[in-house]
């Protein structure tokens, strides 16, 4: 083989080793199934809350714990997650306030068969698109999108966290996206004597929350609400008997749950 | 001539080889502060993070740029001095934040020693057109709460985060990352279903920040749908939405 000739081999190959790479790398792309190799992480109860838990405020009476309650075991759960992309991301001309959005979310989910009679509702919410001027660190224009709404469901009379639905709406009270864990069947798996609020309190200031936390919790942060009620749990299928502290924070005008076990 | 033959043969290659290649080129990277000296450690959370986002972004031909997990974790990470995230397209940060006196914070393992702040990277996500970051993900309580983070986007265009406290779940990162891949959902649809699901009526404030509306509106992973173009002129405005858990 004559110099030249080697020369045209070598450019030859190094071309066919491009295209070869570049299909096998597109090829890599086009590939859209899931990751079996994701690792699955290690089994947790309640997850931990990620952050301090000493600078509350209590603005709420403690309640009366309930003495003993019964534990149980989920048997099955409804569950619906719709999302409409497009009408969901849209500026819209106006969206439900927070007092028409209950009752139009009530007629919209006459489709997915109503709202269940052991619903209740947690808050309606407007919610915009912010413009922003970062410079001048104001809002330049505000824009309608959708009206959250939020149910919880109820067993024996207690809320249920972490079972309920949650509503998108559109201009109309149209379903933009649906969220929806709805318990619908459960067995008695045995009963627990629960702590009293103020020592649920007292573990909340502890740090001893049931699930870890990404954060610190500002100072005066205020709880503006303590509750009984279960904590589903989806790995266990256990509805666990829970403290929550609704406490609102920073400028949040929402409150955020702090979970506490509330066992014996 | 024969060897100015030769040259044109060559360049003809590289350009391309440069036309062939550029989906190679993502890369994706990933800080995990999962241990604290003074806070409550996250481990293994961060760990399975990670162990979620290499295995679907590998599963797409990307390659992961860097990986640093807590004390190896600082500034330069964060593009604070050019580099570090800006060499990847998309960055995925776990672990705590603060928010003290409206800033808000992202804690390193030493923290309140050490941690990072907006004002560190003001303008300093994807510096030029031509820089890859695209997306940051700011898995950790609080930071957007104060907007002055979209000031970091000089041209990359969103960031996805919290403006609440927020439970340390990894499924949050699994789910999100099969939206967006195996559902082909923009990255802001992928965020607010992936939080709705994981994190349900914790009562979790929920934030999507955007260099433009037509990012936030219209940005996919590459591969799996439309990506919107960068802004040209930084026109120090950003968009965002918001929603709860």
């Amino acid at each position: 083989m004559t110099p030249l000739k080697t020369k045209w081999v070598i450019i030859s190959l190094i071309f066919a080793s491009c295209i070869i790479a570049g299909v096998a790398v597109i090829g890599g792309y086009m590939w859209s199934g899931s990751s079996s190799d994701a690792i699955t992480p290690g089994d947790q109860t309640l997850a931990p809350l990620q952050g301090s838990t000493e600078k509350l405020i209590l603005e709420s009476g403690f309640p009366k714990a309930p003495g003993t309650v019964p534990l149980y075991k989920v048997k099955s759960v409804e569950t619906i997650q719709e999302v409409n992309e497009k009408l969901s991301l849209t500026v819209k001309n106006r969206i439900p306030t927070a007092d028409e959005a209950p009752a139009l979310a009530e007629k919209s989910l006459e489709a997915y068969g109503g709202l269940p009679d052991d619903a209740s509702l947690i808050n309606a919410i407007p919610l915009y698109r912010v413009k922003y001027n970062v410079t001048t660190g104001t809002e330049v224009e505000k824009y309608p999108v959708r009206t959250q709404v939020r149910y919880i469901q109820n067993i024996d009379g207690y809320p249920v966290f972490k079972a309920g639905i949650s509503l998108m709406l559109g201009e109309n009270g149209e379903i933009l996206d649906i969220y929806k864990n709805w318990i619908t069947a459960y067995e008695k798996s045995g009963e627990s004597t629960v702590i009293s609020a103020e020592d649920g309190f007292k573990k909340l200031k502890e740090g001893k929350t049931s699930a870890e936390l990404q954060g610190t919790i500002p100072t005066g942060s205020k709880v503006s609400a303590i509750e009984f009620g279960y904590y589903y749990d989806k790995k266990s299928d256990d509805l666990k008997p829970v403290w929550v502290y609704k406490t609102i924070m920073g400028t949040e005008t929402e409150p955020f749950n702090l979970y506490v076990d509330a066992m014996a | 001539m024969k060897s100015h033959k030769r040259i044109s043969v060559l360049l003809c290659l590289a350009i391309l080889c440069v036309f062939m290649f550029p989906v190679s080129a993502y890369q994706f990277s990933m800080t995990n502060v999962e241990n604290y000296d003074s806070q409550t450690d996250l481990y293994p959370d961060g760990t399975s993070s990670h162990a979620y986002v290499y295995n679907w972004l590998t599963g797409q031909g990307w390659s992961q740029a860097f990986y640093h997990v807590d004390t190896s974790v600082d500034d330069t990470d964060f593009a604070t001095s050019g580099g570090g995230l800006n060499n990847a397209d998309f960055h995925y940060h776990y672990g705590h934040g603060d928010w003290i006196s409206s800033v808000g914070y992202l804690d390193y393992s030493n923290y309140p020693t050490s941690s990072l702040v907006r004002t560190e990277v003001y303008k300093k996500w994807g510096t030029s057109l031509i820089s890859a970051n695209k997306w940051v993900v700011l898995d950790s309580c609080w930071a957007l709460l104060d907007l002055q983070w979209g000031g970091a986007l000089k041209h990359s265009h969103g960031i996805l985060g919290f403006a609440s406290l927020k439970y340390s779940d990894p499924t949050l990162t699994n789910t999100f990352l099969d939206n967006c891949i195996t559902y082909d959902y923009s990255l802001y649809t992928s965020w607010r279903s992936a939080t709705q699901s994981v994190l349900f009526e914790d009562g979790t404030q929920v934030r999507v920040v955007f260099d433009t509306e037509d990012q936030l509106q219209n940005d996919h992973l590459p591969g799996h749908g439309t990506v919107a173009s960068s802004e040209i002129l930084d026109d120090d405005t950003i968009y965002y939405d918001y929603w709860y858990t």
